[in-house]
């Protein structure tokens, strides 16, 4: 089986290599059998792909520990549903797990768009191949993949326990189908610019792919955050590591082209900026394996002693340049801009969110580099703290959170001023006047903060939606409930937004309430004694000893009450791993919606008659709010995803 | 058992991929490739054109909030003002 999946690999490789050539020379020529023979090749490469993954999965279930990937990261008591995570544990076996991603994205867009956009798909095939060749080159050419042991061992290193959790197995599978879908994004938009498709139409085919591959990119960055909060025992969930900030810039940037999308769609307006940001976004996808990699060191996570970093450094310049020098050489071809009347518009509104959205992603690569030039020009050993990206990033980001309020209620070309200060009448103020009541009332000054830049923002979809509702319901009648349905299914782009919008909100809550009003408390306690954090109390009540073939486990019992009343027990653990000869720690959360007590066993002696032990205890106020946000930004991608029959039929069949 | 495995996964790709190649000769021996060349040449040129008129004739712009709408549209998706007139 993995002489199987290590043949199928080399075969995929010459598939890419050939369809790359052949692609492009059915594009240029206009030659129907070598297209057709490029797109079945592309086909073949997801199907070789997916044998060598299959083969590569089998040899993770049944432990084959002739393969080296197989022992670095697996040992026989590793429960099966880890061979994913135990894949993807792997340097070469990340690129290959992306490379399988996107393999199948790009057999997917070639058979979806074949017959649609005909000139630009060939196109796109053959930058799609290229990519995957590249990809193919770093795990069958650049490092060995199906790799064997000369002498294979009876057991294999395990895999880390810190990643034997369900974040694990969700948190980077999306993160590689957003880069995967961007990958898809970036191919076809060169496309379209290299064969000098006039117009801008060819935009809505891309639509639905960036919104899928901003959405999944967006929840995999907050399962990450996920993990980091329940897994790590540290009670944070962004510590604006180099590996973190490399899945967020991308997501970040991925919402500034995703806001041109709409531009470019509805306005037909700043062609070049909107490209330029695809292309940036996609230099930045790149940029996150050149920092996970190793290129540019990660205290907290990534990979070690990687050979990747120099190639996907040279992919990089070769991308960057090559397509800027394509846009500037197509920027004449865009045709007339249709501009808006005035500054004070959705479009100028649109412009300065970019704007910030750039800004933001500038702060953020500033302290993940900087420190490397002043390392490189023979400065001392410097690592921009966790400070800066608060003090300098965090007032950016409330700004864009207050700024949707006024973006959703601008009119496109030129907004009146009349029609604002009725907006902000119904918005605003009552946003300003809740938060001076918590203000006055001193529940806290970040609250009154959160209640004016979520509040606007907030409001003004409210009043939009109420507005909408009203209107359907006096023109076709029924349920307010039905209006409302018919509402957002009339215009589900901007509407999905909307409740995309929504979910931004409550994870800014989130953030707020979890950053400035966390309390924090650790001691060592024995059997009986009570430590007091907040309004809860803690007594810990027992510690059991489980002993397991891979590991022992000290789980500690601890009843909590509040107000002398007692309102729950948790069981947070500290286990001892055999094969990593460390021990790690499990937390114990309790969930409600006003906070979360966070509990995590931080050292027990595992001696016989020594039951003392160290808890650390957080109280982290709203933080479930940060993953409600997120079910909403799903069911937002989810609503302005989904197909709209009449526009599909009416417009991009019918344009193309 | 390597070797032939790998020659017969060969083998089948690259069938696969050579196929329009049997299929466009077999076509043009009738003369259907280079008329399906002749009219994709023409599509092409009546997409160029149709395109650089598609503002016009695809899209509505409406009088209130100036957002592109469908043509068959009779309410701006946007702003819901009538685009009857």
């Amino acid at each position: 089986m993995v002489d199987t999946g290590h043949i199928a690999l080399i075969l995929c490789f010459i598939a890419a290599v050939y369809t790359a050539l052949a692609s492009a020379w059915g594009a240029r020529s206009g030659s129907h059998a070598f297209t057709a023979s490029a797109r079945n090749g592309l086909l073949v490469v997801a199907v070789l792909y997916t044998l060598a993954m299959a083969a590569m999965l089998y040899a993770f279930m049944s432990k084959d520990f002739s393969l080296r990937i197989v022992t670095e990261h697996a040992s026989r008591d590793l429960p099966a549903v880890y061979a994913f995570s135990a894949l993807y544990a792997d340097k070469a076996g990340s690129v290959l797990f992306w490379g399988w991603l996107l393999s199948l994205f790009a057999a997917v867009l070639a058979l979806q768009k074949y017959n649609s956009y005909k000139q630009i798909t060939p196109c796109a095939i053959s930058i799609l191949a290229v990519i995957l060749a590249f990809f193919l080159a770093l795990v069958t050419i650049v490092v060995n993949v199906f790799e064997e042991n000369p002498y294979p061992p009876v057991d294999g290193f395990g895999l880390n326990p810190l990643l034997q959790n369900v974040g694990m197995l969700i948190h980077p599978p999306l993160l590689y189908l957003g880069f995967a879908g961007f990958t898809v994004v970036f191919a076809f938009v060169m496309a379209a610019l290299i064969v000098r498709r006039p117009g801008m139409e060819w935009i809505g085919g891309i639509r639905r792919w960036t919104l899928f591959a901003w959405c999944v990119l967006g929840i995999g960055n907050l399962v990450g955050m996920w993990w980091s909060y329940i897994e790590l025992g540290w009670g944070g969930y962004w510590a604006w590591d180099p590996v973190e900030n490399a899945g967020l810039m991308p997501w970040l940037l991925g919402t500034a082209f995703l806001h041109s999308v709409a531009m470019l769609r509805k306005r037909h307006y700043l062609h070049t900026w909107g490209l330029a940001l695809i292309i940036v976004t996609f230099i930045f996808v790149l940029l996150s394996p050149f920092i996970t990699h190793g290129g540019i060191e990660s205290p907290l996570h990534g990979f070690y002693a990687s050979n990747y970093p120099p190639y996907i450094l040279g992919a990089i310049v070769v991308t960057l340049v090559g397509s800027v020098v394509l846009l500037y050489a197509r920027h004449r071809d865009f045709g007339k801009e249709d501009k808006p009347l005035s500054p004070i518009s959705r479009e100028g509104a649109f412009l300065l969110t970019n704007v910030i959205f750039l800004v933001l992603v500038f702060l953020i690569i500033t302290g993940v580099i900087l420190p490397r030039i002043v390392e490189g020009l023979g400065g001392s050993e410097i690592a921009l703290e966790r400070d800066y990206f608060d003090w300098s990033c965090g007032p950016v980001m409330l700004f864009l959170v207050f700024f949707m309020g006024v973006c959703s209620t601008l009119r496109w070309r030129k907004a009146s001023l009349k029609s604002i200060g009725w907006n902000l009448l119904y918005t605003l103020f009552p946003a300003v006047i809740i938060a001076i009541a918590v203000l006055i009332s001193g529940i806290g000054n970040w609250y009154a903060l959160a209640a004016l830049v979520c509040g606007f923002p907030l409001f003004t979809i409210m009043r939009e939606w109420l507005l909408g509702t009203r209107a359907r319901r006096r023109a076709t009648g029924g349920y307010y409930a039905g209006a409302f349905l018919r509402l957002i299914g009339s215009n589900r782009p901007r509407y999905g937004g909307f409740i995309v919008h929504i979910g931004i909100i409550l994870i800014t809550l989130g953030v707020i309430g979890s950053s400035f009003y966390g309390l924090e408390g650790m001691e060592t306690l024995d059997i009986g004694e009570e430590m007091t954090v907040g309004k809860y109390e803690l007594s810990y009540d027992a510690l059991d000893m489980r002993e397991g073939s891979s590991k022992v486990s000290a789980v500690a019992s601890l009843s909590i009450s509040r107000d002398g009343k007692l309102i729950d027990t948790v069981r947070p653990e500290y286990n001892y791993w055999f094969s990593w000869m460390e021990p790690f720690a499990e937390v114990a959360v309790r969930t409600t919606p006003a906070e979360d007590l966070f509990v995590s066993l931080s050292w027990t002696s595992f001696e016989p008659g020594d039951e003392s032990a160290t808890f650390r205890v957080l109280v982290n106020p709203l933080i479930v709010w940060m993953w409600v946000g997120g079910g909403f930004l799903l069911l937002g991608g989810l609503v302005a995803f989904w197909p709209d029959r009449k526009r599909q039929s009416g417009s991009e069949a019918g344009v193309t | 058992m390597t070797v032939p495995l790998g020659i017969l996964l060969g083998l089948i790709a690259a069938i696969f991929i050579a196929y329009p190649f049997f299929r466009s000769r077999a076509k043009s021996v009738s003369g259907d490739e280079a008329l399906d060349e002749e009219l994709e040449k023409r599509i092409r040129a009546l997409r160029k054109g149709r395109s650089e008129a598609a503002e016009d004739v695809v899209d509505k712009v409406c009088p209130s909030c100036g957002a592109r709408c469908d043509s068959r549209d009779k309410f701006c998706s946007e702003c819901g003002a009538s685009l009857s007139t």
